[in-house]
């Protein structure tokens, strides 16, 4: 993998996971949605060795217009709204709540969906990082911002040891001398988690 | 009466061991060919994903009961 400020070069070999990622944002990309990929598939994507039902997917907030737009061409790719039908999901995402839509017929992997709504979102949003493979791009939360961002969900379950801790090691272990280690200071700082990035460098 | 201290002792070696494998697999990450590395990731996430689904398919799993009570669990 190459890293430069903005984009991230991956040559890997895609998975069910990553094909299904890229047929998924090929959709927003056509609808020209901005949208960012961020919390677990960002982690798996650059190698964990684990994997995840779901693909956590924030997109800019849309006019009811636009999202029945993107609706459509959901459905006519094939997609399907798994708790909720997929005519509801301005009603859904413009009250804060979250959709899940997957392929017609099956249940995994889904892509969890909702307006940006804070400001780590907004700043994921604002300053993606551009994953490029052979076959397609995708847009991905920053890796600096994504390890605090973990280690703020592993410090709000008070664990060291589960997987969103585990999540940001294998980031930061993986890109150590790659990213840009004061704005992941910044984002430490910023998110109140100064004893967690501790621990992180310990290991 | 239940060993409160060997439960936390085999937490903690549990959570060393785990961290020493993702210290190992990313050092492998990083010092192989991505294709490499891939290649064996995704024996572990295709057969996950299809396993998933085999399960939704067959009525095992509600994955949005499933999902909303990981939630719960990791927002303890």
């Amino acid at each position: 993998m190459e890293l430069s400020d903005d984009t991230l070069t991956v040559s890997r070999e895609l998975s069910a996971l990553d094909k299904d990622v890229l047929e998924f944002t090929q959709i927003l990309d056509a609808c020209d949605v901005n949208y960012v990929i961020v919390s677990g598939y960002v982690a798996i994507l650059t190698g964990r060795s684990r994997s995840t039902e779901d693909i956590d997917v924030i997109l800019e907030s849309l006019s009811e217009v636009e999202t029945e737009q993107l609706v459509t061409e959901l459905k006519d790719r094939g997609y399907w709204g798994m708790a909720m039908p997929l005519d509801e999901m301005y009603l859904m995402l413009s009250e804060g709540s979250r959709i899940r839509i997957a392929e017609e017929g099956e249940m995994y992997p889904n892509f969890e969906t909702w307006f940006v709504s804070n400001d780590v979102e907004r700043e994921a949003l604002s300053n993606p990082l551009t994953v490029t493979f052979d076959e397609g791009q995708i847009e991905i939360s920053p890796l600096e911002l994504q390890i605090a961002y973990k280690l703020r969900l592993a410090q709000a379950a008070d664990s060291l040891s589960g997987k969103d801790f585990e999540d940001a090691l294998h980031l930061y272990l993986t890109f150590e001398e790659r990213f840009n280690t004061e704005q992941l200071e910044t984002y430490v700082n910023e998110l109140g988690v100064e004893d967690y990035y501790a621990e992180l460098k310990s290991v | 009466m239940l060993n409160s201290k060997a439960f936390e002792d085999d937490h903690q070696w549990n959570t060393e061991q785990r961290r020493a494998m993702i210290k190992r697999w990313a050092e492998y990450v990083r010092t192989h060919d991505d294709e490499e590395w891939s290649r064996q990731q995704n024996r572990l996430i295709d057969s996950q994903l299809q396993s998933a689904n085999d399960m939704a398919v067959a009525g095992d799993t509600d994955p949005v009961r499933f999902a909303a009570a990981r939630d719960r669990l990791r927002d303890r």
